[in-house]
């Protein structure tokens, strides 16, 4: 780790925080062409603190956007990645036995690292994939009855294939809830993808990457976020949008609490990167499509829409008071 | 995690819906135990405990044919108890013991629905039996239990307290009392007593009877329960004037007055003297087809006819209390031209009774020169002589009981000195008949109303004068004038006073009066709001009775209005908070831009709007900018000048 010594979070610079975040967006859209918006959501959720769900077909550079963004933060990092035969041990560790000191030692498991990128989650068992969310949610793990916390800060960043692929275990809704946002990355624009197909090869690229942020200046920044001015009348829309998809006959359920306090949070994460000094009802509108498309789900009768197109009506049926 | 398990959750929510049916069945059934027979109630408290130890102990329900017994059971004790199974007092117990029965098989929601609207009807039956303030204040909160019971099994919610559900019943309730009061007023009104069903209740009431017998009345005088009330509309006649008339008897048969066949319509000539008093009535019910008027009325109120005696008769008995408008005149006589035939019945004495009182009466009749000359020696007799005016005269038993009256005793009530002076004057052969009826009354100084009770029963004389017709004559007064001028209590010797608790405590008695001003205020305005009432009602706020389309039209409305006040009311809690100015203004601005075919979609955010304007109206891009960087800052970063703002947005010109 390059700093041992903590700062305390106040004395650190905002502005200069929020530029050099700006930096690791810069940096990043030079590996990951043309997805500005998909790097900046990313960013955003680590601020606030939020586990990250990519979900898209393979060879999208879900990996790569993972692995961009563990090194520009400059975060230990884990790569775990999900098989069928994944054991819970294999993601938090084990207590394995030592001739030398005649004890039982914790090997500490992949888990341990600051920000782990949990490849192809939906391939494993529940089994693997409730050992990985717990750990998620209560931020430790306990094994052998004892309880060990994990690295601060702590990020996950999923990927997962779409849910109809062979041999895939998908996540059930109350799991999808523990990540605040999930996002896709679709194929890249033409001009994008001319410039990847004449660029170099982005593994070297990745590994040139210097680290643009630390730990501490990203809880700097997540403190700083969560400091932003919400006024009533963002929370008046926030309201709005949540009762939407609370009274709409067309939602299976409406947003829990929890979302809509999780969209209180990416928002402001995300307006900090814009820049604001308050959240508008433009930082809602973008973070919206990836903290609510995962949790909303459309009931039976009505055709199966993409969450992109479910959040993009919701978007419009609610207007702004 | 102690998650409820769904088979608990299960039972819970059983227990629950059981115990607010028993609870809301519970306080409809308890006014009934006044008049049901006491194995009723004991039956349904059985059966509500044996339930209850189903729903919590485990106990096993009866089987179906077990419940089939029960019901016939319930059947057959009801009709050995009342002798039938119609009626209002055999439907309520069969009512109260099936429905308390049907808890036995209950089971999930339509069932206890069931129960709970059997409990409400069972709720409304006590009216059948009972219609006073105490019942009605009673049935408020009975009425908000049970509503609170639906509520409870119908959406059964473990997080609401108690206290919530009745806050919200509550809330349910209170816009129902304004349609309430509107269908009470306006709801056409059916005369006669509720669905013709003749209410046990009045088989039991004390008051006058179409006989006299020696105690007839003194027995009256131990109960103090109101016989009427009256509203007089003109100056109120002095006390010794106030003489209600209910019946004459005319016949005389082993001590006994009775009112005999005959009541004739009135043709008889009336001369009257001085002012008319108008006066209007509150009848409790006395279960005769009489109504009492003071002496002596000169027109019958609706539905009833005058007869020759001036005794105002209906057609039905009152069973119900009954409120009629009279005029009477209390300086009068009538009938001077009555034919002799119909004297002649006046005059009749049994054969052989009495030897002492009819030699007297002989002798006053020869000596005397006129028959008003006999009346005064009578009267004379009774003021000179030691008689005392009593509620214990003795025995008076077998044959001449009036010569026992007379020359031994002389100590009698009303009924015997009303008696013996009638006796007398027919002996003398001055046609005579008792009149009974009520004399005095107190005014209850709170709302100016003369009450009559039972303890003012009292009986006198009329007697024929050839030339003046009949004219009254109060032998009471003869031996104790303090009755008449002063009421009984005066007359009476001192500890013969029943001893009413009223009469011992002057605040009792000031209690009394304002128990009695409720009562009548009660009676006049909510009980006694039948066809007549509501006609005069309608008549006040200007609408036609009897014409239903209009009645039905106002209803409409009335209810339609009440409805939408309630819905304004919600709507005006649930209203958004006024716009502030910075939002007023930044509409404005919006307007402005629409005019130039850049309206705002509603769910255009503030900055996506500006750039939207900035691209397709390079030349506003400044100012937009301005206006709109300001409006974020005010309403979302909560700082910026309002001034400001509006000053930008009024010097904003996109047309130019």
């Amino acid at each position: 780790m390059p700093n041992d010594q903590p700062i305390p979070i106040r004395e650190l610079p905002i502005p200069a925080l929020v530029q050099k975040a700006g930096r690791v967006i810069a940096e990043a859209s030079q590996i990951i062409l043309g997805k500005e918006v998909q790097i900046r959501l990313s960013l955003a959720c680590l601020i606030s603190g939020g586990h990250l769900l990519i979900e898209d077909i393979p060879g999208v550079g879900k990996t790569t956007l993972a692995q961009t963004l563990a090194r520009l933060l400059g975060l230990s990092y884990q790569r775990i990645q999900f098989t069928s035969d994944l054991l819970p041990a294999d993601i938090i560790g084990a207590s394995i036995y030592e001739r030398q000191s005649d004890g039982f030692r914790f090997h500490p498991g992949p888990i341990f690292a600051q920000l782990v990128l949990a490849d192809e989650v939906n391939r494993a068992t529940p089994k693997a994939q409730s050992a990985l969310l717990e750990a998620m949610e209560e931020r430790q793990v306990t094994v052998d009855g004892v309880t060990r916390p994990l690295p601060q800060p702590f990020f996950v960043i999923a990927t997962q294939n779409p849910m109809h692929q062979v041999g895939t275990f998908p996540l059930p809704e109350s799991q999808l809830d523990r990540f605040l946002m999930r996002i896709d990355l679709g194929y890249p624009g033409e001009q994008a993808e001319r410039d990847l197909l004449r660029g170099r090869n982005r593994r070297e690229l990745l590994h040139a990457l210097q680290a643009a942020l630390n730990a501490q200046e990203l809880l700097a920044l997540r403190a700083a976020a969560f400091k932003l001015h919400v006024s009533d009348a963002l929370l008046d829309y926030l309201q709005a949008v949540v009762r939407y998809t609370r009274e709409a006959p067309r939602f299976e359920a409406g947003l829990s609490p929890r979302a809509a306090i999780a969209l209180k949070h990416a928002a402001q994460a995300w307006a900090l990167l814009m820049g604001h000094t308050g959240v508008a009802p433009e930082d809602l509108q973008a973070v919206l499509p990836g903290v609510v498309g995962h949790r909303l789900r459309l009931k039976a009768t009505h055709e199966s829409n993409s969450s992109a197109a479910v959040t993009r009506e919701l978007l419009e049926a609610v207007p702004i008071p | 995690m102690n998650a409820v398990r769904p088979a608990d959750f299960d039972a819970h929510l059983e227990r629950t819906r059981l115990l607010w049916t028993l609870a809301a069945m519970l306080v409809m059934i308890l006014p009934h135990a006044l008049h049901l027979a006491p194995w009723i109630i004991l039956a349904a408290a059985l059966v509500a405990l044996w339930r209850l130890a189903v729903a919590y102990r485990g106990w096993p329900l009866f089987n179906r044919f077990t419940r089939i017994g029960f019901g016939l059971l319930a059947f057959l004790g009801v009709f050995a108890t009342y002798h039938t199974l119609n009626g209002p007092e055999a439907g309520t117990a069969l009512l109260i013991l099936l429905a308390t029965l049907k808890l036995m098989e209950a089971r999930g929601l339509r069932d206890y629905f069931l129960a709970l609207v059997i409990a409400l009807f069972i709720g409304i039956a006590n009216f059948l039996y009972d219609q006073s303030i105490p019942l009605a204040i009673y049935m408020i909160p009975a009425v908000w239990l049970a509503t609170t019971a639906l509520l409870n099994v119908a959406h059964p919610d473990t997080s609401r307290t108690t206290l919530t559900s009745l806050k919200t019943t509550a809330r349910m309730l209170l816009p129902a009392l304004p349609i309430a009061l509107v269908l009470f007023l306006l709801f056409p009104r059916i005369p006669g007593p509720l669905w013709g069903v003749t209410l046990p209740q009045n088989s039991a009431i004390t008051g006058l009877s179409t006989q006299m017998s020696p105690d007839s009345i003194s027995r009256l005088a131990q109960s103090d329960t109101i016989a009427f009330q009256v509203k007089f509309l003109s100056p109120a006649p002095s006390r010794s004037q106030l003489y209600w008339r209910a019946m004459v008897l005319h016949d005389y048969n082993d001590g006994t007055w009775s009112i005999g066949n005959a009541l004739w319509p009135n043709n008889e000539t009336l001369v009257t003297h001085g002012a008319s008093v108008h006066y209007e009535m509150t009848l409790e019910p006395n279960n005769l087809r009489v109504l009492y008027a003071l002496d002596l009325p000169v027109r019958a109120p609706k539905n009833t006819y005058l007869t020759a005696d001036y005794a105002l008769v209906t057609q039905q008995p009152v069973t119900e209390r009954r409120l009629y408008a009279v005029t009477s005149y209390t300086n009068y006589s009538y009938g001077a031209d009555t034919p002799s035939w119909i004297l002649r019945r006046d005059l009749r004495l049994p054969q052989g009774d009495d030897p002492r009182a009819r030699r007297l009466a002989r002798q006053w009749q020869a000596t005397a020169g006129s028959p008003e000359q006999v009346v005064q020696d009578a009267l004379r007799m009774f003021h000179v002589q030691p008689f005392v005016y009593t509620l214990q005269p003795g025995v008076l038993a077998g044959p001449n009981r009036i010569d026992k009256f007379l020359f031994d005793t002389h100590r009698g009530f009303c009924e015997h000195y009303a008696s013996a002076f009638v006796f007398l004057m027919r002996a003398a052969g001055i046609p005579a008949h008792v009149v009974i009826g009520y004399q005095g009354g107190s005014v209850n100084p709170l709302d100016g109303y003369y009450i009559v009770r039972q303890d003012d029963a009292h009986a006198w004389a009329e007697v024929w004068f050839a030339g003046r017709g009949w004219v009254r004559v109060d032998p009471t007064a003869a031996v104790d004038p303090a009755r008449v001028e002063e009421g009984l209590a005066a007359a009476l010797p001192a500890g013969e006073v029943p001893g009413y608790f009223f009469r011992s405590h002057p605040w009792l008695g000031n209690m009394r009066n304002i128990w009695d001003a409720v009562n009548n205020g009660w009676n006049q305005w909510v009980l006694a709001y039948g066809p007549e009432l509501q006609k005069r009602f309608f008549t006040h706020v200007g609408l036609d009775y009897g014409n239903w389309l209009q009645l039905a039209l106002v209803l409409l409305v009335l209810i339609g209005g009440i409805l939408v006040l309630v819905w304004l009311v919600l709507l005006w809690r649930h209203r958004a908070p006024p716009p502030t100015a910075a939002v007023r203004d930044y509409r404005r601005f919006c307007r402005k831009l629409a005019k130039c075919g850049l309206a705002r979609q509603p769910h255009e955010g503030p900055l996506d709007y500006a750039k939207r304007v900035s691209c397709s109206r390079p030349h506003l891009a400044e100012p937009v900018h301005a206006i709109t960087s300001l409006y974020v800052e005010l309403r979302y970063n909560g700082m910026g000048s309002t001034r400001e703002f509006n000053r930008l947005v009024r010097a904003f010109r996109p047309q130019q």
